[in-house]
Formats: structure tokens, C-alpha cells, sequence
């Protein structure tokens, strides 16, 4: 056998291949041959070891994105709804990965900031309008690669029952946008009751994914509820979000409501909540902020034990504990009262929210509570 | 074979776990790969996602006799060449590679690689770094396996003869 002829068993001999009987005696006898199949060997060696000098950067940032991922997957719930975005995460622009809490906007409030829309825009602001109902609810997802790409939520769907949803970029190709969905409505039953909506519960919702066109309506089914619309409209930034669209920067009557809120303790910013923002209507509700290190902050209409009376101008609440002087600051007018009820729980401990949390939920509820309601 | 199939079928069924799985198990080798034969790092980043995309609008496209990684793969190397003719619609450019190394630095395995032509790459990597079987690589490029077989020996010599040429010219220009 001539060396061109069995060159090719030689590469096959590489692979792992068998090779004929002939081939075999050829290569043990040829020094080319064998030349060859080392230098095949090395070359194949060394291709894998180039090869991987490039991988642990590619699957670290893999890895970051999974581990910031779990870390984002914390639990926490309140009634009627609730919106979050204080945790810096990293998604790369292909992220088929899976992000929960992180902005969300809901279902009655107002529109702060109307967003200028661009065909190019690397934010999607989608708006779920239910069936049936001239409820919506609103959420800007960011799909530049940063944070910001998911956002869940909990509507209360007036005499129907409980939705809970959750929305999260997935990719986007040309006009096409991927999403992943989570969805579940839970009908009031004939007795009434409440609704606890907790994120934990919807993480362990399966996820389907849908693609949106933005400016195309696509349609969602809800089961228990029927077809929601969901719409796309892409943006040039991440929009001041808006609790509810349409709505005034007019806070309606019992409505409490508290957007991006900084908290200040004479000079210094103590819990700064940005992106995060609740509202909810009635005399016996209250929004709750909790703060991991720093403590929890309850804001209520009703006075209620362990209180004091806090002074509300417009977006911001004056008011002093401790001989201290507070002032909490928000993104929008809080509240048509001219005062409303604060404690300040600085022993207030949970894990459940490591990252901060923000809600609205009965004071009855939270007060019985020692701990952020899961 | 059974376990891709169970795999794809829960992706199809639209279990974002499981698809999750796959892609963090494959998107770094693939971009890997597409960094082999597109021109820069970020066109190897756009031409994996738009793989993963096509392999999640495609679902009637996976046999269940190949591996899903086969699969995967094979839509990168139809995708790279796609992007290739979309930098040059004329079809002229037959670059379909990274900046060429000059001869005397040419003693690296690496810069010997890229000077191979895209198709000897593509070969070369999925054999040599992915571990694509021939009857996997025969599905991802479309060519009987003995025609795989006859390819490969033939990228191999062609590496070794462009990476023997430079360490000849090293050694003659010290």
C-alpha cells in the first residue's frame, strides 16, 4: 500500500476509527505514516486545547447569568399587586433564561411619563388588556442585555377572581420579539375571599413561549378568563412606568400609591427603591417597603398601633420617629389625604426578600404578620 | 438518541426549563464554533442566536436518528454560510473566514486553522472539538459519510502541510 492511499485510514485512525488489516500493517511499518498520525494527533490536541482557552469566558457568563437568576428567584406576595426592580442583573442579549421580579406595571394608576416610541428601540412596553373588562396591565421589558427583562404581576379582576402573570424577553429577531409567558386565573369563589399572589407560585407555572410583533395584537388564552390581548410597542428608553395607561397623575379616592420611593433619614437615603412602585385602593390597606439591613416601612390612610402620624405634600411624606426626621419621596403624588400613619420597624427581619420588596396589602394582614407576607 | 428525542420534545412542548438546559450546555460551544468560521465575535454571537431561533420555529426539522446537538449545529453551519452571502450579495467574496495570519506567524496551530478554507474548519472543529460522530457529521453537512471521511483526511493534511510551511518559514526568518 502506497502512503496517499492510506492517508485516509490514517485520519480515520484518529477518530477512532477501525481500518483494514493492510492499512494497519502499512502505518506500523511506514515512518511517514506514522509522522503523520502524530502530528494528526497533536494538531486535533491542540485545536481542543485552543478551544478551550475560550471557553471558561463563555460559560462563566453563562453561569453569572444563572446565578444572578437564582438569586432573583426570591419569594415574596402581597394582595392585589405589587412591582419591583431594585436587583441588578446581566442578561446577555440571548438570554433563554428565566428572570422574575424586576419592573412590572399594573392595573389602575397612572401614566407618569408617556414614552416616545422608536422602531429601533431597545425596550418593549407591553400592555395585556383582559377580556371582558377595560382592566390592562402594563410592563416595559428591556432588551438590551441588562436588567430589566422580565416583570410579573397579580391583577385583581374585579367579582371574577385572581391573574396572575408573568412576562419575560426572551429574544428578538428583525420585528419579532420572543416572550416567554407565565400565566394562572384563579375565579372567586361563591364565599368571596382574598387572593395571596406570591412569585414562588407563578415560577412553578409552566412557560410558553409566543412571538409579538409590535404594533400586531396577539391574542393570549387565559384559562377561566378568556383571550387577553397583548400588545407591543417598542420605546428608545425605559419609560417611568406607568401603573396603569391612561390614567391621571391624579391619585383617585383611597388609592395609596407609591412610586420608585426614597426614603431619607435627615440627610441620608436609607431605602431607595427605584423602579419599584405599589398601589392599591381602600382605607384599610397600606404600602409596605421592606428593606433587608434597614428595616420595614408601613404607610397607611388608617391609623393604626406602633403609628405616627406622617404629613403628605403632594409626592412626599414628612414625618419623625425617635426625635429623627424622615422624609419619603416618590416618583408621583402619594395620596389625596393630607396625613397618613407610618411605622418604621427597624428590627423587622425576613428572608424572603433579600433584595427589598415593595407591595400593597390589607393592614390587618401586615400587622398580624412579623414577617413580609409570603 | 432517545434522550435528545425526550429533550425535544419537551422544547416543542414549549418547557422553558428544559430548553434552558440546552442552550447553556450548547450556546457556548456553538458560538465557539461560529467564531471558527464568521468574521468577527460579535457576527458568531448574532448567527447563534438566530440558530437558536430557527431551531425553536423549526420544529418538524429534527430527526430523531441524528442528535439534537447534530441538529443544532448542522442549522449554524447553513447559517453561517447565509450571513456570509449577506455581507456579499454578489457572491464574490468567498471569505467566509477570519483575517488571514501572515506567513510568519503561521507557527500556531490556531493561525494554520484559519487559513484553512470554511468548510475544512467547520469539519475540522466539529470533529476535532465537538466529537461529532461521521454519521453526525454527514447529517450536519449533507454529504455521505464516506465522503466525510475522505474530507476530513484531507483538512487534516491540508492543516498540517500550512502548519508545516510556517514553522518552515519561522525557522527561515530567524
Amino acid at each position: 500500500m502506497r502512503c496517499e492511499d492510506a492517508e485516509e485510514f490514517v485520519s480515520g485512525l484518529c477518530d477512532g476509527e477501525r481500518i483494514p488489516r493492510e492499512a494497519a500493517e502499512h502505518i506500523g511499518e511506514c515512518e511517514k505514516c506514522r509522522t503523520w498520525l502524530q502530528d494528526y494527533a497533536m494538531l486535533g490536541a491542540e485545536l481542543r486545547r485552543t478551544a478551550s482557552l475560550d471557553s471558561p469566558k463563555n460559560v462563566s457568563a453563562i453561569q453569572h447569568l444563572l446565578t444572578s437568576t437564582k438569586r432573583a428567584k426570591e419569594k415574596r406576595s402581597f394582595e392585589v399587586w405589587w412591582k419591583k426592580g431594585a436587583e441588578a442583573m446581566r442578561i446577555p442579549r440571548f438570554a433563554f433564561v428565566l428572570m422574575l421580579l424586576l419592573i412590572v406595571g399594573l392595573s389602575s394608576g397612572l401614566v407618569v411619563v408617556r414614552a416616545r416610541s422608536n422602531a429601533q428601540g431597545p425596550v418593549l412596553l407591553v400592555t395585556l388588556k383582559l377580556p371582558n373588562s377595560d382592566l390592562s396591565w402594563q410592563c416595559a421589558l428591556s432588551m438590551n442585555g441588562q436588567q430589566n427583562g422580565a416583570c410579573s404581576g397579580g391583577m385583581d379582576v374585579k367579582k371574577r377572581g385572581f391573574l396572575e402573570f408573568g412576562i419575560q424577553f426572551l429574544a428578538r429577531q428583525g420585528d419579532k420579539i420572543a416572550l416567554g409567558i407565565r400565566r394562572q386565573f384563579l375565579p372567586l369563589s361563591p364565599n368571596g375571599g382574598s387572593f395571596t399572589f406570591s412569585t414562588a407560585d407563578l415560577e412553578n407555572l409552566p412557560i410558553e413561549q409566543y412571538e409579538l410583533e409590535p404594533g400586531q395584537k396577539l391574542q393570549i388564552d387565559i384559562e377561566g378568563l378568556g383571550k387577553a390581548e397583548l400588545t407591543g410597542e417598542l420605546l428608545d428608553h425605559m419609560p417611568v412606568l406607568p401603573l396603569a395607561p391612561y390614567a391621571t397623575l391624579d391619585p383617585a379616592q383611597d388609592e395609596l400609591r407609591m412610586i420608585s420611593p426614597l426614603l431619607l433619614r435627615g440627610r441620608e437615603a436609607i431605602i431607595d427603591m427605584d423602579h419599584g412602585s405599589a398601589t392599591g385602593t381602600g382605607k384599610d390597606g397600606a404600602v409596605w417597603i421592606h428593606a433587608p439591613g434597614v428595616g420595614r416601612l408601613i404607610v397607611s390612610a388608617e391609623n393604626f398601633p406602633g403609628a405616627v402620624k406622617g404629613q403628605v405634600s403632594q409626592s412626599r411624606i414628612d414625618f419623625e420617629i425617635g426625635g429623627k426626621q424622615y422624609q419619603l419621596l416618590a416618583g408621583a403624588p402619594i395620596t389625596r389625604a393630607q396625613d397618613v400613619w407610618v411605622q418604621f420597624d427597624r428590627n423587622f427581619q425576613s428572608s424572603e426578600s433579600p433584595g427589598g420588596a415593595i407591595g400593597w396589602a390589607k393592614l390587618d394582614y401586615l400587622l398580624a404578620k412579623q414577617a413580609t407576607p409570603d | 438518541m432517545a434522550d435528545d428525542r425526550e429533550l425535544w420534545e419537551r422544547i416543542c412542548r414549549g418547557d422553558i426549563s428544559a430548553f434552558e438546559g440546552f442552550y447553556r450546555e450548547n450556546a457556548p460551544r456553538l458560538q465557539a464554533f461560529l467564531g471558527q468560521l464568521l468574521s468577527t465575535p460579535q457576527a458568531a454571537e448574532d448567527v447563534a442566536q438566530e440558530t437558536f431561533l430557527q431551531l425553536l420555529k423549526r420544529q418538524n426539522g429534527f430527526r430523531p436518528d441524528t442528535s439534537l446537538r447534530a441538529y443544532l449545529f448542522g442549522i449554524a453551519k447553513r447559517r453561517a454560510a447565509e450571513w456570509w452571502r449577506q455581507q456579499d450579495p454578489t457572491g464574490e467574496a468567498t471569505g467566509e473566514g477570519t483575517d488571514r495570519p501572515k506567513a510568519e506567524t503561521c507557527s500556531l496551530v490556531g493561525d494554520a486553522f484559519a487559513k484553512l478554507d470554511a468548510d475544512q474548519r467547520s469539519l475540522l472543529w466539529l470533529r476535532e472539538v465537538e466529537g461529532q460522530s461521521y454519521a453526525h457529521l454527514a447529517g450536519i453537512l449533507g454529504i455521505p459519510v464516506g465522503t466525510v471521511r475522505s474530507r476530513l483526511a484531507a483538512a487534516r493534511r491540508e492543516l498540517r502541510q500550512i502548519w508545516h510551511d510556517g514553522q518552515v518559514i519561522k525557522k527561515e526568518s530567524r
